[in-house]
């Protein structure tokens, strides 16, 4: 009965699985997040499979997800680890943000769902960042190095053709895991030699797709760097001051800009020439 | 409540909202003291910033009321 741990700040899970078929997706999902924890893990996924051979998500006991798609267990299985991470993380800020590198110097993205940050973080993964998540970063408190939830690049369908174009070759490749939402690509597919590495941030850019607009780039002041950044924190209540003071800490740190693109023209130029000169 | 350079963020842990606050709407949230009332401080930021009156009253009716929205501060 194989265990796998997951462990991001504080917060610790196991994943027990039962067969080699789910034991795979499981390291192909979490290849890239710890497998030591601080803390003993405070909840138990199990993954089984029924009579019928209909897979069986379980949290503590608990059904979460029962059906004969792998793919759509793959979806929950994600879900519900980071939630479940997230949860009980309090030792350091949570934002869900995509992060990557870019010779050493890390850039996180924050933004709520469909802002165009898996898409985003894909095009510059293929253009020589280093791509570490899509989805969550962690900063422990008093500290900007980022330890990153590192998942496969999440992708929308509405992205596939972008995708698809970065893939190349690989866009059929068997370790894409194919959702009822999203695709789940791992990233080095889209770039061979991307390394996970945990950079401290240098920067950080609010990123907002619009195909009605104009490319800009807005510097924010630091008081408004604090307001976006409140909108990403996902363990506010675990945190003294529902994290206040620490995110408005990093706020005034870190320099950060409002980055709206109808395409990617000028995105990577702008990003790289801010992250050279920082 | 935090203050950085001349903006003011804040934060109300009863609603979770975080609420950001330019230069020209931290003069007016920093004169709602509780001794003020609301003419009192058009009037003296009239004072402070002579010109279009009318203009500068209705600015400062709506920063108030964005604040009192928010739960920042009550009107009288």
């Amino acid at each position: 009965m194989p265990a796998r741990i997951l462990s991001f700040g504080d917060s610790t899970i196991e994943i027990v699985t039962h067969s080699d078929e789910t034991s795979d997706l499981v390291d192909m999902l979490f290849k890239g997040v710890p497998d030591k924890g601080i803390n003993p893990p405070h909840a138990r996924l199990e993954i089984s499979q029924d009579r019928d051979d209909d897979y069986r998500l379980t949290r503590d006991e608990k059904q979460i997800y029962k059906g004969d798609s792998l793919a759509a267990l793959a979806n929950s299985l994600m879900d519900t680890s980071i939630y479940n991470l997230a949860d009980k993380c309090s030792s350091g800020l949570l934002f869900h943000a995509a992060c990557l590198s870019w010779k050493g110097k890390g850039v996180i993205l924050p933004a709520q769902s469909g802002h165009g940050k898996t898409t985003l973080s894909a095009w510059l993964l293929s253009n020589g960042f280093d791509y570490l998540t899509d989805e969550l970063v962690y900063l422990p408190l008093d500290s900007r190095q980022a330890m990153c939830f590192g998942r496969p690049l999440n992708v929308k369908y509405g992205a596939r053709e972008i995708i698809d174009g970065l893939l190349g070759d690989n866009k059929d490749d068997d370790s894409i895991v194919a959702g009822p939402i999203a695709m789940l690509v791992p990233p080095q597919l889209v770039r061979a030699d991307n390394k996970t590495v945990e950079p401290e941030v240098n920067m950080v850019f609010f990123p907002h797709y619009r195909a009605d607009t104009e490319f800009s780039l807005e510097k924010l002041s630091a008081a408004q760097t604090g307001m976006a950044l409140m909108s990403c924190l996902v363990n506010a209540r675990n945190l003294a001051g529902d994290g206040f003071p620490a995110t408005v800490s990093l706020a005034r740190k870190v320099p950060a800009y409002q980055l709206t693109y109808p395409d990617f023209d000028g995105v990577l130029g702008t990003i790289t020439g801010l992250l050279d000169e920082h | 409540m935090e203050e950085l350079d001349d903006e003011v963020l804040l934060y109300n842990p009863t609603n979770n909202k975080t609420l950001y606050i330019n230069k020209s709407a931290s003069v007016i949230w920093q004169l709602c003291n509780g001794e003020q009332t609301t003419e009192e401080i058009i009037s003296m930021i009239q004072d402070a910033y002579p010109g279009n009156d009318d203009d500068l009253r209705q600015d400062i009716l709506d920063t108030l009321k964005n604040l009192a929205d928010n739960d920042v501060v009550s009107l009288s």
